[in-house]
């Protein structure tokens, strides 16, 4: 079990969600020097001097060539980020493996605190929940008051059913108006098919698209020794399995993994994966560290 | 060397087998396991149930060792150590048999009484020993027979029997120290100093009425007895037949009859008294208890050992008497009726007899109340001879060390051992057990 501050298990135990948020963003946006997220359509306004930590691709190398100084340019944003968070609460999600929080828990933590990251920015945030069928949508608003709707709902949400997840994304890409940011928190257990093509359909419509592969480390390893009776969570089905068998589970689990991650590559999707035992803020300190790397804007 | 105390004990070895068993008709369970998805798993060959050999061999070892370690503890194991075997054979175990018979009670040529020289022999000798008893008896035979059955449940120690007496002519016969088993040493103490001659009164018999009535004077002088008989009247006081007058027809062919059979004549001092049929309403009879008289009691123990008397009960006819309080019977018909029984009647010792006066068992019953009440006419303990030194050295033995088998007398065995590793392997099981159990991965809703 993790020991950081930010330990899943921990947040997890705080039962006051946009606390947690808070302070997950706090911990994490310490460090990076601008702001993760931008708006899409800006405005020039001013020029001002130059100044350390300044990023270079603002200055105005045509100013400079002409007065010999360096100038950075100034932009009045006329719009607002759209992102919709889309949450996967299917009863696969309930798994917690041996680790301290469930892949649900992890997802709710994790969407929570992009929420609240991407709200308290000023942007407009919304949040689609669902398993095998739309359980809640929120069309993506900025304020306070919004937030901890998004944040109440969160905390309301429970495994159940199976995973409709390419319905869910279908819901999350209507309700973005106009081009925007979605983040989708799921275990992929489901068609990967119809998920694939609303992927598609919304890196076509030109939404950036980041997706978040939760796992427990269990589902990764398959650490059982002898002779198990597996039950599926979602369908209740039971198989019994041996060690043996285990060689075939990580190749074929291996291959899901890479089939996703080639896919999400291929798309230009961001793909993140991550493991309820992976401490909170690095995971979201990951993701935010390689989308101000990869210039999405 | 060990040794079992329990032998038949080792049966319980087959329970091994259990564990064995258990272990390889246990059924399996397959664990169940909740998991999100089981689109990756391929199903194995395999049932939820099944039988399997024995895989956890540790955890299968552990409880074959429990079950033996049990099953040898309730064999009872001692372990014979040299230092245990040397140490069983610094002790001694005395049982000290004193001669509590007549011979003790006579004075020797200094006037002291053997029984008086017992108790500081005796005690001296039960403080020389880790365990001691003694054993006072009128006959060293009878004495030694129970020394060594007492000694032989002690515990392991050499064991030794020590006989204070005065070792009379007859009172101990080699034949009787045989028996006495050769693990067991033999020290006869013999205490008093010689008699040389004493003078013993014999037995009077029985005359009819009328007859001359005789008295014996026995002498005693070293190996030489002289009887002397002579002349005495003949008060024929000491007995009479309850219900008839003495000079009754009846009462004196009874008189002749038994005096014509042979036995011992009455006494004045200890009166007995006869009735043929009911007991006469107006002499009160009380039962024989503690306070009697010590020769009542005598007789009555004479009297259920007279075989003669067995003999004419056999043959007699059915009893006359009815059951009654306070006779104590002496012998009974085929019918369980009592034929003989005694009481006490004033200083008198009666006898009621479920027979006519002038029956066969009449005159039976008549002869062994006066012969009981006599007693025996042998006398042996009023024996001056004594074993000379010589043949008692003979005759004793040292305590010898202790043989193969004694330990079999122990009273604890070693089995606290094997119960105490009996224990630490069920604790070790335990943990065994708890570490090698799958850990169960739980499916929380923490969500």
């Amino acid at each position: 079990m993790s020991t950081s501050p930010l330990d899943p298990g921990l947040l997890n135990a705080i039962s006051d969600l946009e606390l947690v948020a808070r302070v997950t963003v706090d911990g994490t946006i310490s460090g990076l020097h601008r702001s993760p997220f931008h708006g899409y359509s800006a405005e020039f306004s001013q020029y001002r001097h130059y100044r350390p930590g300044d990023d270079l691709k603002h200055v105005d190398w045509k100013l400079f060539a002409r007065t010999d100084r360096f100038y950075t340019k100034q932009y009045r944003e006329t719009t607002n980020l759209l992102a919709q968070v889309a949450v996967d609460a299917s009863a696969s999600m309930a798994y917690q493996g041996r680790g301290a929080v469930s892949k649900l828990a992890y997802a709710r933590l994790l969407a929570a605190a992009l929420s609240h990251l991407i709200s308290t920015q000023g942007d407009a945030v919304g949040l689609v929940t669902f398993d095998e069928a739309l359980r809640a949508y929120l069309s993506p608003r900025g304020g306070r008051l919004h937030l901890r709707r998004i944040l109440v709902s969160l905390s309301k949400l429970q495994p159940s059913g199976g995973t409709a997840c390419g319905a869910g994304l279908r819901r999350a890409i209507d309700l973005l108006k106009r081009r925007g940011l979605l983040i989708l928190l799921s275990d992929l257990y489901d068609d990967g098919e119809s998920v694939e093509a609303e992927l598609r359909r919304a890196i076509r419509i030109g939404h950036e698209v980041a997706l978040f592969h939760v796992l427990t480390p269990e589902e990764i390893a398959l650490p059982f020794g002898g002779d198990v009776e597996l039950e599926d969570l979602e369908t209740g089905r039971r198989v019994i399995t041996s060690a043996t068998a285990r060689k075939s589970y990580h190749e074929a689990f291996a291959g899901f993994l890479e089939r996703w991650r080639t896919t999400c590559a291929t798309y230009g999707i961001d793909y993140h994966r991550v493991t309820t035992d992976t401490p909170l803020d690095a995971s979201l300190r990951d993701y935010l560290r390689r989308r101000t790397r990869s210039d999405h804007r | 060397m060990i040794g079992w105390l329990l032998p038949a004990a080792f049966a319980g070895l087959a329970l091994i087998a259990l564990p064995i068993v258990v272990h390889l008709l246990r059924t399996h369970r397959a664990q169940r396991i909740p998991f999100p998805t089981l689109r990756f798993i391929a199903p194995s060959r395999t049932s939820a149930v099944k039988l399997r050999l024995p895989s956890d061999i540790p955890l299968l070892l552990i409880r074959v060792a429990i079950v033996s370690a049990a099953s040898l503890a309730m064999v009872q194991p001692v372990l014979l150590t040299d230092a245990r075997v040397k140490v069983w054979n610094s002790r001694l175990i005395r049982a000290v048999v004193v001669d509590a018979s007549d011979a003790m009670q006579i004075a020797d040529d200094a006037g002291t009484k053997p029984v008086d020289l017992v108790k500081p022999l005796a005690d001296s000798e039960t403080a020389g020993a880790m365990q001691a008893i003694r054993i006072d008896t009128s006959s060293l035979g009878d004495g030694l027979t129970r020394a060594a059955a007492w000694l032989a449940t002690a515990p392991p120690a050499r064991r030794e029997i020590v006989v204070i007496s005065t070792f009379r002519a007859g009172a101990l016969a080699e034949s009787t120290l045989s028996e006495v088993p050769s693990s067991i040493g033999l020290r006869l103490v013999q205490v008093g100093g010689a008699v040389g001659s004493r003078a013993v009164a014999g037995i009077q018999p029985l005359t009819a009425i009328g007859g001359l009535s005789a008295v014996q004077d026995v002498q005693l002088t070293g190996a030489k007895t002289t009887v002397i008989r002579r002349a005495a009247p003949d008060e024929q006081r000491g007995w009479r037949v309850a219900g008839f007058d003495a000079n009754a027809p009846e009462v004196q062919r009874l008189w002749r009859t038994v005096a014509v059979a042979g036995a011992a004549a009455p006494s004045a001092e200890e009166p007995i008294s006869i009735a043929f049929g009911e007991w006469p309403s107006r002499e009160t009879v009380v039962p024989l208890s503690d306070d009697v008289p010590r020769w009542m009691l005598q007789t009555l123990v004479r009297l259920r050992a007279d075989d003669g008397l067995r003999r004419a009960a056999a043959s007699a006819r059915p009893s006359t008497l009815s059951a009654a309080d306070g006779w104590v019977n002496v012998c009974v018909d085929a019918d369980g009726a009592p034929l003989a029984r005694v009481a006490r009647a004033s200083r008198q010792l009666a006898m009621q007899v479920g027979a006519p006066i002038d029956s066969l068992f009449g005159a039976a019953a008549a002869r062994a109340m006066l012969d009981a009440r006599a007693g025996d006419s042998a006398r042996p303990d009023q024996e001056i001879l004594r074993a000379p030194s010589a043949t008692l050295a003979g005759w004793s033995r040292p305590a010898p060390p202790i043989d193969r088998g004694a330990w079999r007398s122990l009273d604890g065995s070693d089995a606290r051992w094997l119960w105490a590793l009996a224990l630490g392997l069920l604790a070790a099981e335990h943990w065994l057990r708890r570490w090698s159990r799958p850990q169960t991965v739980e499916v929380r809703h923490a969500a």
